[in-house]
Order: C-alpha cells, then sequence, then structure tokens
C-alpha cells in the first residue's frame, strides 16, 4: 500500500506540472490585462499604465513571467553587496538594464511557488496565500456540509429505492433525482432566495454572518441559518448523483447469492438490506469521492457568488474576472493538489472497504 | 405533496430557531457592494468606486467639493467637511499658487492635519515610486512645499487651469504615521499594511474592519469636530446584484450599491420608482457623468501607427475607406432613430447626448442640437460621398463609386462593430443599429468580445467601429488624451479613433492656460469644442444613462447629490 501510495504521489508531480503551464499559458493568452481591467479610463495616461505594467512584471516574455511564478526571480537579478540596488544578473535570461535607460531594474524578491512562495496578489497587494487562506474555511465549511447532507439524504434514498424498485417511492426518487440533477443551481438558489429570504423573510439573503461593525463571525452553530441555503442549493445535485449511484450499485447487491441466503436464513428485511446489502453497495460508491471532491470545488464557484458566501470559489471567479493571475494560479495548484489527493482518497478507500481489491 | 409541505414548514420551523433573518442594529448604514472588496484604501492608490467611497469619510482632502458643481470650493460647507483650504491666492504671472489651510483638523490620533502632511503626499506620488494612477497632476505641478503649518505653496511647470482639480485629486496621508514605516523608500508606499487597515484617519468615521468578500466597516469617529449620529457604515460585498437588491428590499441593508455607487439597474428603475412612490423607500436620480458611443476609426486599421512622432510631427497613418471621410460618419449619425436604442435598449432610462460629456457636466453644451433621424437625408449625403445603391434593392450593401474619397470603386458599405460581451444595453443597442444601418444599405457585421479581448483590439486600433463607454468624466470635459494626436498612441493611447483637428488641439489649450482662469471664458471654450466634437462626430454619440440612489426610509433626512449619496452625512439619523 505504502509503495502504492509513494508511486502514485511520484506519477503526479508530471501532471501537476503539466498542470501549471497549461494554465499559466491559458492565463498568458487570454487578452487584456489586469492594467486594462484597473485602469482602463481616459485621464489615465498610456506611460502611466505601461508604467503599472512593468511594476508587475506583466510584460515581460510568457517564459519569463513562468519561471519567475515557480522558481522565483532572486536568481534572474540579485544584489550581492546589499546596498538595496541589483548588481548581478542571470543573462541569459534577463539583462541587468532591460531598458536601457542606465538604471538597473529591482533585484528579484519572489521565491516562486517550488519554495512555497505563491506570490502576491495584483489587486491586493497581499500575499496570495493568505487571501487563500482566509477564504478557505468558509469553501470547507459549506464544502464539508455539502457533501455530509447529500451523502445522509443520497444514501438512504438510493437503498430504499433499490428494495422499492418499481413502485412510488422508486420512481419518485428517481424523478426528483433527474429533476435536481438537471436544475442549474444559481437558478434554484435565486428561487429559494426568494421563497425563503424576500417573501418569508425567515433566512438571511446571502452572506455568512451577519453584518456588524466589528468584523465578528460568530461561531457556526450561531450563524447556521446562513448556511442553510446554500448547502440544500449545493447538495441537491450531489442527492440526485448519490441516490443514482447507491440504487444501482444495491440492486446489483440483492442479486447476489449470498443475500438470497441471507434471507433464506430467515433474517429480517432491514437486516438484509441494511447489514448485507448496503454495506457491500457501498464499495463503488466509495470511488465517487475523489469526483465529488472535484466538483464540490468547482461547484463553490457559482454557488458563493450567488449565495455571497466567502469562500475560495468567490476569489477563484473574481480573480478570473479581473485577470489576477498569482492568486488565479494559487487556487489552481490548491484545486489540482485537491484533485490528486482526492481520487488517491478514493482508491485507498476502496482498498479499505473491500478485502478482495489489493492494490499494486 | 402533503410531505413535501410539511418538509418545507420544518425547514421553516428549523430556520426560525437558529435565528430569523439578519438583524440590522439601529442606527448603522448598510450598503451592498457589487465589486471586489475596497482591499486599498491608502488614497493615494485606491482606485475603485468603492475605495473611493470609503476615503470621502475617512481621509481629508485639500478642498471641499461643491456637491452641485462638483468644483472645487474654499472653505466648508458645514464643520463635517474635511477640506483643508480656507483660501487661496494665485501670483501674477499664475505660476505659484498659495493655500491657507485650517488649523483645526485633527487625525484621530489626536496629531493635527497640517500642510506638511500634504506636502509628504504629494512627495509620494511625485517620487513615480507608487503604483498611483493620479499622475496627471504632476504634468503641471513642479513644487509643493509646506511654508508652515497652514500653508502650502505650489509652483507650476506650466499654467493650468485644472491644477485646482488635479491637487485635490487624492486624499490627504498622515505623515507622522506612514513615514517611519517607509524606511526612506516611497516604493514601501504600495505594500503597506495600513492600505488594508487606516487605523490613523480624520474622517466623521475610523475604519473599523474588513472581512475578505464579506464586509468593510467604518465606525463612527467620536472625537470629531462634529460627530455624526450613524454608529457606523457597513459595506457588504454581494458579488451577485440580484441578490444585493434583494437584502435592501428585504431591510438586510439600508441602501442599493455604496455611497460611491448608485446600483439600480435601469431594468428595475421603474419598478423602484413605483414602490418608492408608494412610500416603501426613498430614491434620487441623476444623469450619470458618463456615456455611451460608438468610436469610428479614422485610420488605416491594417497598418495602425501613432498619430505624431517623438518630436511631435504628425505621421501619416491612412484612411479608413468608410470613416476617413466625415460625410460617412455624419450620414449614419442621421440613419438611426435614437428613441429606438434609448428606448428599446437602455429601457428609456437613458438620454440622447450629442457630443463628449453629458448635461451634467458644465463643459458640455447642453443647447447642442441633436442629430436628427432622417434616413432620406443620411442617404443623400452617402451618394454625396460616393455610396450608392446600385441596384435599387435597400437589402443590398450600398457600392462605392469613383466619387468616394477612401474607398475602393465597387467594393461595399460593410464594417465590423463590435462591443463588449455581457453588456445587455449595448448588445441591445448594437441590435438596432446593425438594424437600422441594412435598412439603408449598410452591412454591419455586430459582434460581441469578452472585455479584454475588446480593449486590445481597441488600444491596438484594429478595428472598424467600437460600442463602449466611459464614466467620471471631468467636469469641464478636457479630452486632450482622447482627442488631440497625444493619444494617439497604437497599444496604450486614448486617441483610438486616431482624430486630429488644429483647432481642437488649440482650444484645449487655451481652456488649460487661460490666464486668470475665467471659468465663463473657459466653459465657452469647452462648449466650442463641444460643438466641434457634435459636427465632426469622431465618436458617434449615443446615451447618457440615467443613476438612481435608492435609501431605506429609515435613513432620516437624506439628502444626496449625483457627487455623492451622504452630502450630509452630519444631519443623517437612522430610525430602529
Amino acid at each position: 500500500m505504502i509503495k502504492y501510495i509513494i508511486r502514485r504521489l511520484i506519477q503526479s508531480i508530471p501532471i501537476f506540472f503539466g498542470i501549471t503551464i497549461l494554465s499559466y499559458l491559458l492565463l498568458w493568452l487570454a487578452p487584456g490585462s489586469v492594467i486594462e481591467r484597473l485602469y482602463f479610463a481616459p485621464n489615465i495616461k498610456a506611460e502611466t499604465r505601461a508604467k503599472l505594467a512593468a511594476q508587475l512584471g506583466i510584460d515581460d516574455p510568457f517564459h519569463i513571467q513562468y519561471l519567475r511564478w515557480l522558481a522565483g526571480d532572486d536568481w534572474l537579478r540579485w544584489d550581492s553587496d546589499g546596498d538595496g540596488v541589483a548588481d548581478g544578473a542571470f543573462e541569459p535570461l534577463v539583462a541587468l538594464d532591460e531598458d536601457g535607460d542606465g538604471i538597473p531594474e529591482p533585484r528579484g524578491d519572489n521565491y516562486g511557488i517550488l519554495r512555497g512562495d505563491f506570490g502576491i496578489s495584483f489587486i491586493k497587494k497581499q500575499p496570495v496565500m493568505e487571501i487563500i487562506m482566509a477564504n478557505l474555511p468558509a469553501t470547507l465549511e459549506l464544502g464539508m456540509a455539502t457533501i455530509l447532507t447529500s451523502m445522509v439524504i443520497g444514501i438512504p434514498v438510493g437503498v430504499l429505492s433499490a428494495v422499492t424498485r418499481g413502485r412510488r417511492f422508486d420512481n419518485t426518487a428517481r424523478v426528483m433525482s433527474v429533476i435536481f440533477d438537471a436544475i442549474p443551481n444559481f437558478w434554484l438558489g435565486y428561487i429559494l432566495i426568494f421563497i425563503f429570504g424576500s417573501w418569508l423573510g425567515i433566512l438571511p439573503i446571502g452572506g455568512r454572518c451577519t453584518p456588524n461593525l466589528y468584523g465578528v463571525c460568530p461561531s457556526l452553530f450561531q450563524r447556521i441559518n446562513y448556511l442553510l441555503l446554500p448547502t440544500v442549493v449545493f447538495a441537491a445535485g450531489f442527492v440526485a448523483l448519490y441516490s443514482r449511484y447507491v440504487r444501482t450499485s444495491t440492486l446489483e447487491v440483492l442479486n447476489e447469492d449470498y443475500i438470497r441466503t441471507a434471507r433464506a436464513k430467515g433474517l429480517s428485511p432491514q437486516a438484509v438490506n441494511f447489514r448485507h446489502a448496503m454495506r457491500n453497495a457501498m464499495i463503488p460508491v466509495a470511488t465517487l469521492l475523489g469526483p465529488i471532491i472535484t466538483n464540490v470545488w468547482a461547484g463553490a464557484l457559482v454557488i458563493e457568488t450567488v449565495f455571497a458566501w466567502p469562500g475560495v470559489g468567490r476569489i477563484a471567479f473574481t480573480s478570473a474576472i479581473q485577470q489576477d493571475h498569482p492568486v488565479v494560479m494559487g487556487i489552481v495548484i490548491i484545486a489540482s493538489l485537491g484533485t490528486i489527493l482526492g481520487f488517491l482518497l478514493s482508491d485507498i478507500l476502496y482498498v479499505l472497504i473491500d478485502p478482495r481489491i489489493r492494490l499494486n | 405533496m402533503y410531505k413535501l409541505t410539511r418538509i418545507l414548514l420544518l425547514l421553516a420551523l428549523f430556520a426560525l430557531l437558529v435565528g430569523g433573518a439578519s438583524a440590522q442594529d439601529g442606527g448603522i448604514l448598510i450598503g451592498t457592494n457589487f465589486g471586489g472588496d475596497p482591499t486599498n484604501m491608502n488614497p493615494l492608490i485606491s482606485n475603485n468606486t468603492v475605495e473611493l467611497g470609503l476615503n470621502e469619510f475617512l481621509f481629508p482632502s485639500l478642498f471641499n467639493i461643491d456637491p452641485v458643481t462638483r468644483a472645487p470650493m474654499m472653505g466648508g460647507r458645514n464643520d463635517q467637511d474635511n477640506g483643508l483650504a480656507l483660501d487661496w491666492s494665485i501670483s501674477d504671472d499664475g505660476s505659484t499658487y498659495t493655500f491657507n489651510l485650517r488649523d483645526d483638523i485633527t487625525w484621530n490620533d489626536g496629531t493635527p492635519v497640517t500642510a506638511h502632511d500634504y506636502q509628504f503626499t504629494f512627495d509620494a506620488l511625485a517620487s513615480g515610486l507608487t503604483s498611483s494612477p493620479r499622475t496627471d497632476v504632476l504634468q503641471s505641478v513642479e513644487t509643493v512645499e509646506a511654508v508652515d503649518d497652514t500653508t502650502i505653496v505650489v509652483k507650476l511647470k506650466i499654467n493650468s487651469c485644472r491644477v485646482i482639480e488635479e491637487l485635490d485629486d487624492f486624499g490627504i496621508l498622515p505623515k507622522h504615521h506612514i513615514e517611519p514605516m517607509l524606511d526612506g523608500d516611497f516604493s514601501n508606499i504600495d505594500t503597506l499594511e495600513y492600505n488594508k487597515n487606516p487605523d490613523v484617519t480624520a474622517g466623521v468615521f475610523n475604519f473599523g474592519a474588513l472581512i475578505a468578500d464579506q464586509q468593510t466597516s467604518l465606525i463612527r469617529n467620536d472625537n470629531h469636530w462634529m460627530p455624526v449620529s450613524p454608529e457606523g457604515y457597513i459595506i457588504r460585498n454581494v458579488p451577485d446584484q440580484i441578490v444585493g437588491i434583494e437584502q435592501f428590499l428585504a431591510g438586510e441593508a439600508t441602501s442599493v450599491g455604496t455611497a460611491g455607487s448608485a446600483s439600480v439597474p435601469p431594468p428595475r428603475m421603474q419598478e423602484f420608482r413605483d414602490r418608492a412612490e408608494a412610500g416603501e423607500f426613498q430614491i434620487y436620480e441623476y444623469v450619470d457623468d458618463g456615456l455611451t458611443f460608438v468610436g469610428f476609426n479614422l485610420a488605416d486599421r491594417s497598418n495602425p501607427v501613432n498619430g505624431q512622432d517623438e518630436d511631435g510631427n504628425a505621421i501619416d497613418q491612412g484612411k479608413h475607406p468608410l470613416f476617413g471621410d466625415v460625410r460617412v460618419r455624419q450620414a449614419i449619425a442621421q440613419a438611426v432613430n435614437y428613441d429606438d436604442i434609448i428606448e428599446g435598449a437602455a429601457e428609456g432610462e437613458a438620454i440622447q447626448v450629442n457630443s463628449f460629456g453629458t448635461p451634467a457636466l458644465w463643459g458640455y453644451d447642453a443647447d447642442m442640437e441633436p442629430w436628427p433621424y432622417d434616413p432620406d437625408a443620411a442617404l443623400a449625403l452617402l451618394a454625396e460621398a460616393g455610396f450608392v445603391d446600385h441596384d435599387e434593392d435597400p437589402s443590398t450593401p450600398l457600392v462605392a463609386t469613383e466619387d468616394a474619397l477612401y474607398a475602393e470603386p465597387g467594393s461595399e458599405f460593410a464594417f465590423e462593430l463590435l462591443t463588449n460581451s455581457g453588456n445587455v444595453v449595448r448588445e441591445a443597442a448594437g441590435t438596432v443599429i446593425q438594424d437600422q444601418l441594412g435598412q439603408i444599405g449598410i452591412a454591419v457585421d455586430f459582434q460581441t468580445q469578452e472585455f479584454g479581448a475588446l480593449v486590445q483590439f481597441l488600444l491596438g486600433q484594429d478595428f472598424d467601429a467600437i460600442m463602449i463607454g466611459f464614466t467620471n468624466l471631468d467636469q469641464d470635459t478636457d479630452a486632450r488624451n482622447v482627442f488631440t494626436p497625444v493619444g494617439d498612441l497604437v497599444g496604450g493611447g486614448f486617441n483610438f479613433v486616431s482624430y486630429s483637428n488644429d483647432r481642437l488641439t488649440e482650444l484645449y489649450d487655451q481652456a488649460l492656460s487661460l490666464p486668470g482662469c475665467d471659468f465663463a471664458e473657459r466653459q465657452a471654450l469647452y462648449h466650442e469644442i463641444s460643438n466641434i466634437l457634435r459636427e465632426e462626430l469622431p465618436w458617434w454619440w449615443l446615451f447618457a444613462p440615467f443613476s438612481m440612489y435608492a435609501e431605506a426610509n429609515s435613513v432620516q433626512n437624506w439628502m444626496p447629490y449625483a457627487e455623492t449619496r451622504y452630502a450630509n452625512m452630519a444631519d443623517i439619523a437612522i430610525s430602529p
């Protein structure tokens, strides 16, 4: 098992680098830049915008920008005598005085993600990791509530659907599953906001905490009303997914010989369905965890925007719109790692649940 | 169905048990912001409307702004104002301004706000080491010197009648607090912790807290010489405008938008008028200080070059085969019914404009006649310009004859019109334009582009026509960066249509450096500019949108202006 995990992790390295190059390239190819987003106004002169672009380094060629992000730039231009002015440069890639104005360009002070430096946000002028970590708890809170809700509802519904196959419950569950899978999250979100927030006035309309002057956000239990709507909307699709998966898997198991044997032994239907059938039916469901973590990450983009939920999905969305590349890349890295580890976790769970399977 | 109802009721009961909708504390203003967080509240660097709106309540400035004329003024309207200048004098040759400042304003740590704070802030800007975009002032100002605590002397490089506005383009930083944090290097200003947490300020509010992507709060400054009534001001960060408006309607916010933005979208303005009339809340409407237009590329788009060389000599840019001829532009201006654009695309929530600016700006000549809707006159003008209906079929494009100034004889009258995707008003306006120009034989290939791509086409001068809009235009409508060769720079300049008119450039220079800077004389010059631009149509002037503030009834004595939502914070009281 350990060897398998190590091998999988090693295999992940080229995948990870592939993702970073492709993502950075896509961002670089996107037309426009953060400068046009922020300073597109007739009263801001072209020289000012050019100066601001140079300060951010977004006027450099692709390979320099990528290298700076990946491995930092303290080795591209350095200050060996410590007087604050660069006095050396890695000439094959950059010149000490790039623009030829007789003044050395500033020394590099980025370490790159390989050394744990995710860079500074173009917009917020704040370390990227700080920005992500500030919003990560909100996404984890919503994501975990969503996965938990979808499992708590989806799995029993799937089992009950299977054991009542073709009857009213099964038919209703299947129809609802298709409906909830098909309804776009943002639309369902608006509808529930209108009903429970605007019309009935019993749930808050967006946000994570009650607005207050001192920026205090109380514990989860005291503000669980804020979590309710986004969780219900977010979980709707996953409930549908789980119930369908579990239903199919349970139906397969119900036809197995050992289930017939259990019934022949005179066990109660509950014991057969939940002790024997459900446990075995859960094996393929475990493999869902990886894709669901990925989907939660991606879905957070929409849900967090509609419900003004201050999570990582929100900053991913706004940073992509504003072309704040360091933040987008930081989130891409974390999402990639989450996905890689999520799938690995699925495989490991598979082995733990089903002793017949061996990883090699 | 019965089970579903039961589940919904249980859900509702649960929600009631765990807490109702967010309660609004008495005496707090709560706004909704649809943009990003105000992450940089340093008044030298801050750039978006939310940040600028907050700066208004946190930082002193050199002048108070007249809320009606939006012009800097001497002294203040009331004791709440943070403008330092009591009065000023100008030397006989116009090259030196001396400002006398009030001495009774203090930072919230008790330190007096002085002329040295202003000089420090200006020096930071002039160092060129910050990411401040407010560099216009450096074109005209040579030095700023604090002679003593209450006197500032400003020496100009060139005489500029805009210098008063430019000197007021940024709030003032507390020198005693910021300078020790810089290590003698102004470039450190960009990354100060102070930018996110401005603890030393001098406004009616102190900075409270920022919770990323949730809210920013200001707390009443009880040590201010004129404490205001509201306990604080919270700006909720709500990325979705629909949700933000529902928060306001449900009483979770006291306003739609923030201090610096109106934010009631045009499709909902009539509903808001009706509901305000029914007494549900208060509204205030005004004409926005921005306009939507179509920019015609007047130069050869296949070979974009700058308008002038480094020595200021004109460079031959070629001519656009269609728009190089002013008669073609004038014909297009008469071929489309503006009412259809305003009613059909802008939901009726806009007015037609006839030149650069809007009636809200004093530099704009509001008496100009609009171009009439007259398709026959348009066709006659196009025929004069050498474009005719060769097959007497209006559904096919007009064709250029030998008389066309720049188009190849036999070529069809067809062009590409671009705008940014996602802007429903512009998308609808483009469709109206495409349809109505098509009716007189002008084939318009209307396309929407993602904003970044559109900007690339625009600044690269690689387009036929682009529909876009600008807001926050200057009061005097000075647009030398937009309509003179100085701004005709491929890749970065805002004269992206490559317009040049010697008389216009001369008028801009005169209006800028008029001895004595008499307001009426300057206004006359800008009005003449307005009329030239109306006639020459380097941009096809379309409309200026209406804006609407909406405020809860609980906000009493509310007196908004277009300039600001809360012009009279000192008088505002909030009922429970």
